[in-house]
């Protein structure tokens, strides 16, 4: 079996957001939508106080909330653990939205251009109006995955095969590849560090992992 | 401050979603309190009818609220895991046979000569209970929002669907027939029962360490709430019995103020208390050892 994960070392990670900037710039999508974000965040009370940057987006959990929810079947979770939307079958409802722990789905219901009310060159390409009204998300780049794979490349270790974001990655904070595979990349790194998932105790065993230290 | 390093209102379900649990709510209470009285000989033709058109108008609000209202049959692709779809799939008997049930207690005046209409209002209050409880699971299966995971929501909307709907059918059958005591006595103990259910709520909340603003909101909430939900119709019911002079009204304000009541605790839930709650994480990075 195959389960695609994604690892952030946040001891590496600056919260430049270029991987927010490759993903949109990928992704096309609207302003105010940003399916990989960087939080920025502060640890500690003063003086001793700490500045985090955590990568975030879709957790492709095992268990994903958003896809017993979905009324419509356009949830899905693929064989290698990405969970997907099929926007042609999405409803809008947005139940996936508020069962999401991670915040990680957005809803537009009008088109949205990041610089006026017309869209520019780029976003005349990239922006897909089935997109407006349906809950969008994170698919760690399932087409780029596919095309890699179809060319017998490895996802996380070929850059055609691995999610735009990783590839944008500045500092080298963010490692893709397939935890069920026990000489990968991701393995490798989590099996020498001390790491943790968000909101695990909620059940739903995200495939996202975050790096603090040393094992 | 930026969403993840604090906590966020959901802005997916707005007033619309909230009326769809009113709607819901109201109605199939409305519905089921209808079907009681018709087996004690109460009036159910009103009452029932407009219990279905509750429950309409509330399926139509949730169809104003999606994004792709002309997509909507998709709904029903998924009754494995989804509430929703089950609600979809409850609704339709639902509506035939409350629909049937009007139709057979309207032939006293119809003189059609059609069966008698308990069967259907059996079926159909036994659909309503179903109804009622898709919607609380839809509500209860939103893991984002404490406010509405926490598994105490469901006999806090339960109860307050059901008193919802005796509300508006104290005030529908006040002013036709004199209400039977024993409605005024499930009356009196559904909203009393509510009560608890919110401190029960409340407290589980407190414990499960939810967004400060979840907890704010809905303490800001609470005198209003127990207030016109509870206190004034807990008065007007007493007073009722204590008058009976008088009782029409009183029961008939004391109905208005328990459904009152429970339409501003859904408001306030949906589109106020849902907070997704901030990332937390176990332990700082230890940087400067990676290279």
């Amino acid at each position: 079996m195959t389960r695609y994960v994604m690892v952030a070392d946040l001891r590496r990670c600056i919260g430049c957001q270029t991987c927010t900037a490759a993903c949109k710039m990928a992704n096309g999508t609207p302003p105010g939508v940003q399916w990989r974000r960087v939080v920025d965040m502060e640890m500690g009370v003063y003086p001793d106080v700490k500045r985090v940057f955590i990568p975030t987006g879709c957790q492709h959990c095992s268990e994903p909330p958003c896809l017993d929810v979905c009324p419509s079947g356009a949830t899905q979770k693929r064989e290698d653990g990405i969970v997907n939307i099929d926007y042609d079958l999405c409803i809008g409802c947005a139940s996936c939205a508020v069962a999401c722990p991670y915040g990680a789905r957005y809803m537009v219901h009008e088109e949205q251009f990041a610089y006026g009310d017309k869209p520019t060159e780029d976003e005349k390409v990239k922006q897909n109006p089935d997109n407006i009204g349906v809950a969008t998300k994170c698919n760690f780049c399932a087409d780029v995955i596919d095309e890699g794979i179809a060319r017998g490349l490895t996802p996380g270790i070929d850059p055609e095969a691995t999610p735009r974001c990783v590839n944008s990655c500045i500092s080298g904070a963010m490692t893709f590849g397939d935890i069920d595979d026990p000489d990968s990349n991701v393995n490798e790194l989590l099996q020498s560090s001390k790491h943790f998932r968000m909101k695990e105790e909620q059940g739903t065993c995200p495939g996202f992992y975050y790096i603090v230290d040393e094992a | 401050m930026q969403w993840g390093a604090a906590s966020r209102l959901q802005r997916f379900w707005d007033a619309r979603a909230a009326c769809n649990f009113i709607g819901g709510g109201t109605g199939s209470g409305l519905l089921f309190w209808a079907s009681i009285g018709l087996t004690s000989g109460l009036p159910y033709f009103p009452a029932a009818l407009i219990g279905l058109m509750f429950v309409a108008a509330g399926l139509f609000m949730v169809w104003l609220e999606i994004g792709k209202p002309w997509r909507a049959f998709n709904l029903f692709f998924r009754p494995q895991t989804s509430w929703m779809t089950r609600e979809g799939i409850v609704a339709l008997p639902l509506f035939a046979a409350g629909a049937i049930a009007v139709l057979f207690d309207a032939d006293a005046r119809l003189a059609l000569n059609l069966p008698s209409p308990v069967i259907p209002a059996t079926i159909a209050a036994a659909l309503c209970l179903a109804f009622l409880y898709c919607q609380l699971r839809i509500i209860q299966s939103s893991k984002g929002l404490p406010a509405w995971s926490e598994s105490r929501v469901v006999p806090l909307l339960g109860i307050s669907g059901l008193s919802e709907g005796l509300g508006i059918y104290l005030l529908v059958t006040a002013f036709l027939i004199t209400v039977p005591i024993f409605m005024q006595i499930i009356a009196l103990t559904l909203v009393i029962a509510r009560a608890l259910a919110w401190y029960a709520y409340l407290s589980a909340l407190a414990r499960s360490g939810v967004p400060e603003l979840t907890m704010a909101t809905l303490a800001d909430a609470s005198a209003v709430f127990l207030t016109i939900g509870h206190v004034l119709p807990v008065i007007f019911l007493v007073l009722g019995f204590i008058a009976p002079g008088v009782a029409t009204p009183l029961i008939a304000l004391a109905g208005i103020m328990a459904t009152l009541g429970g339409w501003f605790l859904k408001i306030k839930l949906v589109t106020k208390a849902a907070y997704i709650p901030k990332f937390t994480i176990p332990a700082a990075p230890v940087r400067g050892q990676t290279g």
